[in-house]
């Protein structure tokens, strides 16, 4: 029995359906990413998990405990919000100590030393939310949702409202938090590299509806529809269609692109084709190619020192090695 | 900074020196004949001093501040008790009572109180229900201010509770709150300047009013009443103005203590809020009576006006006719209506078309900053001028002197009533031209389009909501106004507003309620092209 589970969850604004059928559990100790792209109902899920919002249909339970009806102040869960939403009229001590109302005094001072020491905020108790960083807002938050001690915490996008400089640093920073604590995590992002590298098994939302649950490296190497093969990396979609009903991609960096000598050529899945663009991004090249039908495009990733060789305009050879190929079932 | 560009400076300097005789000008001879004798000689603070020793004067500066602070302290709750029904709860006829409450803002302050007289005067239908207390004194003010301050306090906590961030309740609910701590710690700390904000404007709007002490007042004076009665009745404009200034202070003061505190809550303010939600409303039947229960008074005060006004003799004749509407046999006319129609029409048109540009000026205009604060700084005055001062000040300024090719025109209505209501005009226009893109006019130029021409094509079209909203505003309140009008009629203009005073002052109390009656048509009828022209712009 899983620690959180979610069945058959559905949901109705109105007319409109945000949620269908979305199931997925949850083990103690993991962090799961919510991943989709705006729109496709991944706040609205995760208010149903907090209790926010009521399900329309289905099941939420905790620890075998059917929770669906259960308001959320009863819970508690901790809640990172979008922009967060500190009280501003509350100082950061304050903020943090909202959520022990019921615990006595001595007691709720020393939690709250000990959430703002552990997000590195001591000294900052008596400062208010205006006065403070957008990264220094966001841990106070994480503190603030930690100190009731939750069963599960719910971060919804805690990253958009940063910089770029400071959102890795404070995702690894969350990381390394949540693995000492061990506490259960959902986040919600539209980022997927942040879900890449922070979730221990991600589930990609699209319409409403779950379209694949798995590890990161699962979901990378065996999309499972075309929307999760692009939205994830990238995939070159190949058109020439070898099968009924299957539909199949290669990733750019799986493509070897060598000089077109008449020996290479004569293997299997080897085409000419002219290089468009090349495109330095640093430690990766990138390249656009055109085949020789005129018609396919396709783009290459590799290492810099391997492409130095190669110039816009120049004919090469590209090799796609079939045990690359990517399929899933077309629609 | 870039270069500043001639046609706007020339333009700026043009309205400045409109608000010449239109403001500066009034308010300096009101402050010389305030320090004068009757005979225009200086005489320093002799006039203040003979004013703090005539107790019969003195009085009514405790009277107005006795009638404001009661009205403030039964207004304020009421309007939060309504505004958080309206925000927060929901029940059966809540959009209804949503519009209704504002109802009131259609009509001159001085419809609820003649209500009142029809309801607890001598011949009021429920008169039982004052307990034998008299109307005509503090209780018919207080009664009349009340409903007349509501809707503008429940506007102003309207705002306020529903910007505060849906977020935080859900934070809140996550965190273990109940209802009362939810209401504790983000409500009542998010309306807190909201409600400060309120209770200065019903106290400053309460203070300086003019309509409801007249009818309602008996012999109780209060500052407004006071003003009028040294000016009208003892031909005493020295004391006139003098005490205009005493009526002044109060409202500078909370204008001040207003600024202070919006300076102290802007800590509060969350940028990008998610406005409150229907997520968020509990169904609450309770708060359905209590809002209904608000509502009753101001309702009841202005339908049965509306209904008297066309019975055949208000109560002992309650056949449905329509003789009150013939105002010539009360030796009345209709035409103050037109005046009234006309000059709103004028106000709104003129007033829209020079404070949205004096207000464009300032917010885009290449202008150097001296000029604009000064603007700034002018427009910020008129709020803090009751219409009776205001109104007192045009007289000391038109009657004679240089500009007195002005004194008892159609223009000298226009000018006041625009300049009366000139701040929330120009405020609002500020407000809306800083949402539109500060690139446009550059886009232009670097395409060769002068700046004016794309203020024209572009950033007008995107401000037509709010210019509609200004346009509107101006419109009724010149339509509702009686405090800055009640100097300046008289001659050969007279608006409708005044005219209900002097039918009510000679006995025609039918042809009073008639008169409003046709107020409010024509205001309730400007609202509904209001709102459909938002509808039809909006979509």
């Amino acid at each position: 029995m899983a620690f959180l589970e979610i069945e058959q969850l559905g949901m109705c604004y109105g007319a409109s359906r945000v949620l269908r059928n979305v199931s997925f559990s949850v083990d103690e100790g993991e962090l799961i990413a919510i991943l989709g792209p705006s729109g496709c109902g991944k706040t609205t899920l995760l208010n149903a998990v907090s209790g926010i919002a009521y399900p329309s249909e289905g099941k939420i339970t905790l620890s075998g405990r059917d929770i669906t009806a259960l308001p959320p102040e009863k819970r508690r869960f901790g809640v990172v919000f979008q922009g967060y939403a500190l009280f501003p009229n509350l100082t950061v001590e304050k903020n943090v100590a909202y959520g022990l109302a019921s615990w006595d005094a001595r007691k709720r001072a020393d939690r709250v030393r000990e959430m703002l020491e552990l997000v590195g905020l001591a000294d900052f108790c008596g400062r208010y939310p205006n006065q403070l960083s957008g990264g220094q807002q966001q841990r106070v938050a994480l503190a603030r949702a930690l100190a009731p001690e939750p069963h599960i915490l719910l971060l919804d996008e805690p990253f958009s409202a940063l910089d770029a400089s400071i959102r890795q640093q404070l995702a690894e920073e969350l990381r390394r938090l949540q693995r000492q604590i061990g506490i259960t995590t959902i986040m919600v992002t539209h980022d997927q590299q942040e879900a890449m590298s922070m979730a221990d098994r991600i589930v990609i939302m699209k319409d409403g509806r779950i379209a694949q649950t798995g590890t990161p490296a699962e979901i990378y190497e065996a999309p499972a529809d075309r929307f999760v093969a692009s939205f994830i990396g990238r995939m070159n979609f190949l058109s020439f269609s070898f099968m009924e009903g299957r539909e199949y991609g290669i990733r750019g960096e799986d493509i070897v692109v060598t000089e077109a000598t008449e020996l290479v050529l004569g293997q299997p899945h080897t085409w000419t084709a002219q290089i468009m663009d090349v495109c330095y991004l640093g430690a990766v090249v990138r390249m656009d190619l055109l085949l020789q039908d005129y018609s396919t495009r396709l783009w290459a990733e590799m290492p810099a020192s391997a492409a130095a060789k190669f110039k816009k305009g120049g004919i090469v050879a590209v090799h796609l090695p079939q045990n690359k190929w990517r399929s899933w079932n077309g629609d | 900074m870039s270069r500043p560009s001639p046609r706007g400076v020339l333009l700026q300097i043009l309205l400045l020196c409109l608000l010449f005789p239109a403001l500066i000008y009034p308010l300096y001879m009101l402050l010389v004949r305030s320090v004068s004798d009757a005979e225009g000689n200086f005489v320093g603070a002799a006039n203040f001093l003979e004013y703090l020793h005539s107790p019969g004067l003195f009085s009514s500066f405790v009277h107005s501040l006795t009638i404001s602070t009661t009205v403030t302290a039964l207004v304020v709750p009421a309007a939060f008790l309504l505004a958080y029904g309206l925000t927060h709860t929901r029940f059966s006829g809540r959009r209804i009572c949503g519009l209704l409450v504002l109802l009131p803002l259609f009509v001159p302050s001085l419809l609820p109180a003649i209500g009142f007289v029809y309801l607890f005067g001598a011949q009021g239908i429920a008169r039982f229900l004052l307990c034998g207390q008299e109307l005509y004194g503090p209780l018919g003010i207080v009664l009349g201010n009340a409903v007349f301050t509501l809707p503008h306090a429940t506007l102003l906590l309207l705002t306020s509770l529903r910007s505060v961030d849906s977020r935080l309740y859900m934070a809140s609910a996550c965190l273990g709150a109940g209802p009362w701590r939810k209401f504790t710690t983000v409500t009542l700390p998010n309306a807190r300047y909201g409600i400060i904000n309120a209770s200065f404007v019903v106290f400053t709007l309460s203070i300086t009013d003019f309509g409801v002490p007249k009818v309602l007042g008996g012999d109780y004076s209060v500052l407004s009443t006071e003003i009028f009665s040294q000016v009208i009745g003892q031909q005493n404009f020295t004391m006139g103005a003098l005490i205009s200034l005493v009526l002044m202070a109060p409202t500078v003061l909370t204008l001040t203590l207003d600024a202070w505190a919006r300076r102290a809550h802007a800590r509060l303010r969350v940028q990008n809020a998610r406005p409150v939600s229907d997520v968020e409303q509990k169904s609450s039947p309770l708060f359905g009576v209590v809002c209904w229960g608000i509502l009753l008074l101001p309702m009841a005060s202005i339908a049965v006006v509306v209904f008297a006004s066309f019975t055949a003799f208000w109560p002992y004749d309650m056949t449905l006719v329509p003789d009150n509407y013939f105002f010539e046999e009360a030796g009345y006319s209709l035409s103050s209506l037109g005046t009234s129609v006309a000059m709103a029409l004028c106000v709104a048109v003129f007033g829209t078309a020079l404070l949205y540009t004096g207000a464009y000026l300032v917010e885009r205009g290449q202008i150097p900053a001296a000029l604009k604060r000064l603007y700034r700084l002018l427009l910020l005055l008129p709020l803090s001028l009751p219409g009776l001062v205001l109104g007192l000040a045009y007289i000391f300024a038109f009657n004679s002197g240089p500009f007195s090719f002005l004194y008892d025109s159609f223009a000298i209505l226009v000018i006041n009533t625009i300049v009366h209501f000139s701040t929330v005009a120009h405020l609002t226009c500020v407000s809306a031209l800083a949402k539109v893109d500060d690139n446009y006019e550059k886009a232009g130029r670097s395409m060769g389009v002068p700046a004016w021409k794309t203020a024209l094509r572009v950033v007008v079209p995107q401000c037509r909501l709010p210019l509609s909203d200004v346009f509107f505003y101006l419109f009724i309140n010149a339509m509702t106004t009686v405090s800055s009008m009640a100097f300046l009629c008289g001659g050969k203009y007279t608006v409708a507003a005044i005219s209900i005073v002097n039918m009510y002052d000679s006995g025609y109390l039918g042809s009073a309620a008639a008169m409003n009656t046709l107020v409010l048509a024509v205001t309730a009828g400007a609202g509904v092209l209001h709102v459909l022209y938002k509808k039809i712009v909006s979509r």
